[in-house]
């Protein structure tokens, strides 16, 4: 089981989301903090517009009222809820209106802090003011607090602030949870490796939830990697136990015969016991030599000696090389291909493929019957094809036949190592093509499918 | 006939050295390439044997290097792996002929009898008992009877005569006759020279071509 937190700080997901935190948390802080300054600025401006409006509203007032209507009108001003703050001074220094007495006399914008002393009511306040003076010496101030714009920021951000602590705190808590979890159904899968490392294959991811996120999905990878690796060991298994079969049964006849020829008196019976153990140990010796060649097809070295090859001679040379064997046999071969199927290839093992073909055809078919062995160009691929109108086969059984020793049942009986077609289906991948099984009712097409070459 | 065999294996080259002596050939046994080379530059051998994975040297580099100074002794390699490079590699490089290993010595005696023999004047016309071959004509004969023979049936029995009395193995048959470098593991071969046997052995003639168990064909007015 893992241990808290270290193996929590080491997971992957907890750092991602550890780092994800961190990095709303900035964004978060940058944005409020340009809030802070951006609107510290705008509370400044409002005041600004206030006072201008006010300031020039009391010296219309002085204008047309002279002092004791200003000191009316300001008088008038300052008790309306959310006022600011005012002073009058008439030309003879008397303050006539106000009690912002502290304010700055030159004219201009000011920005000064009230004594908690001078009494009003914004003492111990930062303002704004701006001071007019008039031709005639009468000076008119009006002022706002700053810090009443600034509370209703400060509340602001006094509930913005915490909220966005909250957030980042539920953020990473769920972020610990998550993983937590992520962790466990890691876990689970670390367990399937773990198992199969040690020699239980058949073992499994089992907690796939129905999310489909990436952690189902690597479960269900790795289940699939597992099934194929299964299948390919079965495979191996098949066919290390089909050769240890194929071997040992002209192994055993090559001994059983050497046994007799030692017991025998008789040169004659020597002579053919030997001849029967060189027979059974050459059968061996193909198998092997089949399997090597097999190998040597898949590793695709061959690719780097590649020809131009036309398959019309091939297909003919073939044809001309079984036609004696087929005839004595009571079959009867036709060969159809005219023109050139040229392909890039190695000659020797295209003739090798065409050739194995043949051979099945006979092989697998019975007396009397028909073997056709044709060759044609459709657009960019070229064909081989042997056709027989022998049993042919169950197209269900197709694939079992391509895959080496993947003898059918029924053809166990009649000789051939099972590797024929793998060799021809290791030989058409090998040249970019396919070697295609087709049921003919009656009989079997086997076409051998390339592509041209230019 | 004289071969320089050039083996550094010695299990390999002593079995080598003891079939072929027993079948009445002499070798000479070289093993390693300076010690090949120095030998096949003294000359007097019918046929290199020479092995492709020699310390330190390529086999095909040797026989490579002895045509360059001249030397036109017929070559057979032995290679460890019947791989498509070695084979076209070897076949390009100088050699004229390969043998995979393992191979049996009726197959080895058979190829360098084969070679021996390729240096030599091919006469145009073969003749074994009353049996003749003509090369230039393509004609067969049978005492006065004329026999018609299909090309293959004609190589094949070219074939054979040319080597007579050697025998043709079924591989060396297979290559040369057919450019079949695999073992078609039917009786394509047998059907092709018992074809022919029942059109040139007719009428109770003897027998000229003869199968020889587990080796091959020879073609002996015996």
């Amino acid at each position: 089981m893992w241990r808290w937190p270290a193996e929590l700080l080491r997971s992957t997901v907890f750092r991602i989301s550890l780092l994800n935190a961190a990095l709303l948390a900035l964004a978060i802080g940058g944005a409020l903090g340009g809030a802070w300054f951006a609107t510290r600025g705008s509370v400044e401006l409002a005041a600004r517009d206030r006072i201008t409006v006010e300031g020039d509203a009391v010296a219309s007032e002085l204008d047309r009222e002279g002092i004791a209507g200003a000191a009316a009108a300001i008088g008038w001003r300052s008790s309306r809820p959310g006022a600011l703050d005012y002073l009058l001074v008439d030309p003879a220094g008397r303050v006539a209106a106000g009690d912002m007495t502290t304010v700055p006399r030159g004219p201009g914008w000011h920005r000064f802090r009230i004594p908690a002393s001078a009494g009003g009511r914004s003492q111990g306040e930062e303002m704004l003011a701006r001071t007019m003076r008039r031709s005639d010496g009468t000076v008119i101030a009006v002022g706002e607090d700053l810090a009443r714009g600034e509370e209703v920021r400060e509340a602001l951000f006094g509930v913005i602030l915490p909220a966005g602590a909250v957030a980042l705190l539920l953020g990473l808590i769920a972020s610990v949870v998550v993983t937590r979890r992520a962790l466990r159904r890691m876990e689970g899968i670390v367990a399937t490796v773990r198992s199969v490392e040690a020699g239980d294959l058949s073992s499994r991811v089992v907690r796939i939830g129905q999310t489909h996120d990436d952690v189902d999905e690597l479960g269900v990878a790795i289940n699939r990697m597992l099934d194929r690796i299964g299948t390919l060991l079965a495979a191996v298994r098949r066919v290390s136990a089909e050769i240890a079969h194929d071997l040992r049964t002209p192994l055993t006849h090559a001994s059983h015969a050497l046994q007799a020829a030692r017991h025998s008196g008789s040169e004659e019976v020597r002579l053919r016991a030997i001849d029967t153990a060189s027979d059974s140990i050459a059968q061996a010796l193909r198998l092997f030599e089949a399997m090597l060649a097999l190998a040597e097809i898949d590793s695709g070295e061959a690719r780097a000696h590649f020809t131009r090859v036309d398959l019309v001679t091939i297909g003919e040379q073939v044809v001309d090389a079984y036609r004696a064997e087929i005839e004595a046999s009571g079959r009867c071969i036709e060969w159809t291909g005219e023109g050139t199927a040229v392909v890039s290839g190695d000659a020797d093992l295209l003739t090798q493929a065409v050739a194995n073909l043949v051979d099945n055809a006979l092989k697998h078919s019975r007396d009397g019957a028909w073997i056709g062995v044709s060759v044609n160009v459709r657009g960019d691929v070229a064909s081989v094809v042997v056709a027989d109108d022998g049993p042919g086969v169950d197209p269900q059984a197709v694939d079992r036949m391509l895959r080496p020793f993947g003898r059918l049942d029924e053809a166990r009986s009649t000789p051939g190592n099972g590797l024929g077609l793998a060799i021809v289906n290791g030989i058409a991948r090998l040249h970019g093509g396919r070697l295609v099984l087709e049921h003919l009712l009656p009989g079997l097409s086997a076409a051998v499918e390339l592509p041209t070459a230019p | 006939m004289r071969l320089l065999l050039i083996e550094d294996d010695d299990a390999v080259a002593d079995a080598i050295v003891s079939a072929m002596t027993e079948r009445g050939h002499d070798v000479a046994r070289a093993q390693d390439a300076r010690e090949g080379a120095g030998m096949a530059d003294q000359g007097g051998h019918d046929v290199l044997v020479v092995d492709r994975m020699l310390p330190g040297q390529d086999g095909l580099d040797l026989v490579l290097a002895l045509r360059e100074r001249g030397d036109r002794t017929p070559a057979l390699m032995l290679t460890a792996l019947g791989s498509v490079a070695d084979r076209v590699a070897g076949l390009k490089g100088g050699a004229d002929d390969y043998l995979v290993k393992p191979f049996s010595m009726d197959e080895l005696e058979a190829r360098v009898e084969a070679l021996a023999r390729r240096t030599g004047a091919s006469p145009a016309q073969l003749t074994i008992g009353d049996l003749v071959l003509d090369r230039l004509a393509r004609t067969v004969h049978r005492g006065t009877t004329r026999i018609t023979l299909m090309p293959r049936e004609f190589q094949l029995l070219e074939l054979l005569m040319l080597s007579s009395p050697s025998v043709v193995t079924r591989t060396m048959l297979l290559e040369q006759v057919w450019h079949f470098r695999f073992d078609p593991g039917t009786n394509l071969v047998e059907s092709h020279v018992s074809r022919l046997r029942s059109k040139i052995d007719r009428g109770g003639d003897p027998q000229i071509i003869h199968t020889v168990r587990g080796e091959g064909y020879v073609a002996l007015a015996r």
